[in-house]
């Protein structure tokens, strides 16, 4: 795995890494990166909206299926808030 | 992959930006489970104790596709600034090929559908919060 030096850190207080993380302080900022982005380059991430197969609860997932389920309106609204908080 | 797509056609509309779809971040496929209720595929998950099932993507499938992925951001241009917008599965793999390991608890918590951006920053720390092998 490449990271045996994070183990050795492994169980320390998270309540540390939560005071100075910005957006990860939902327990992500004390994880390091393995293979470090590119100086420059800004990657973010975000799972999709409340779908119709999560309110169904049905696995959904491969190539044949992907296109059966589409977002609720509750997911829609879900994105358009982001969109509206992220925008600058 | 549609909830995805809609998913970034909302932010990309608001945000007068352009979406790509990208089929590196289609989910992780659930092999028997597919199109099959969820509680099937928990119950098997927990008592074979792996989230890589009969005629699914396995690991290394899903690994090499994350690391496809890794490999076009970095070859793209350097100065940009990159949302992906993806599925649960995908997104934990995605996490845990940049981090190394991820705790699913806390994955868990902090991403949950639709509920925000994360940006994956070049950042070290000395400190680790409790960590679980991927499975």
């Amino acid at each position: 795995m490449g990271c045996g030096d994070a183990e050795s850190h492994a169980g320390r207080s998270r309540a540390v890494t939560d005071s100075a993380l910005g957006r990860f302080e939902v327990g992500l900022s004390g994880w390091r990166l393995r293979h470090p982005l590119p100086g420059g380059l800004r990657v973010s991430v975000l799972r999709h909206g409340e779908s119709e197969n999560n309110v169904l609860g049905i696995e959904c997932t491969d190539l044949v299926n992907k296109d059966l389920y589409g977002l609720t309106p509750v997911g829609v609204e879900q994105i358009e808030h982001i969109a509206e908080q992220e925008y600058d | 992959m549609r909830r995805a797509v809609e998913s970034a056609t909302i932010l990309a509309d608001c945000w007068g930006v352009t979406a790509r779809r990208e089929d590196l971040l289609i989910e992780v496929n659930a092999g028997i489970f597919e199109n099959r209720p969820d509680a099937e595929r928990l119950e098997w998950k927990e008592q074979n104790r792996s989230r890589y099932y009969p005629s699914g993507e396995s690991r290394s499938d899903v690994d090499g596709r994350v690391s496809s992925l890794l490999g076009k951001l970095r070859a793209g241009p350097p100065e940009e600034h990159v949302l992906l917008v993806t599925h649960g599965g995908l997104l934990f793999h995605l996490l845990h090929g940049v981090f190394g390991r991820v705790d699913w608890q806390e994955y868990c918590e902090a991403y949950s559908n639709g509920r925000r951006i994360f940006e994956l920053k070049n950042y070290e720390s000395p400190l680790l919060s409790s960590t679980t092998p991927i499975r």
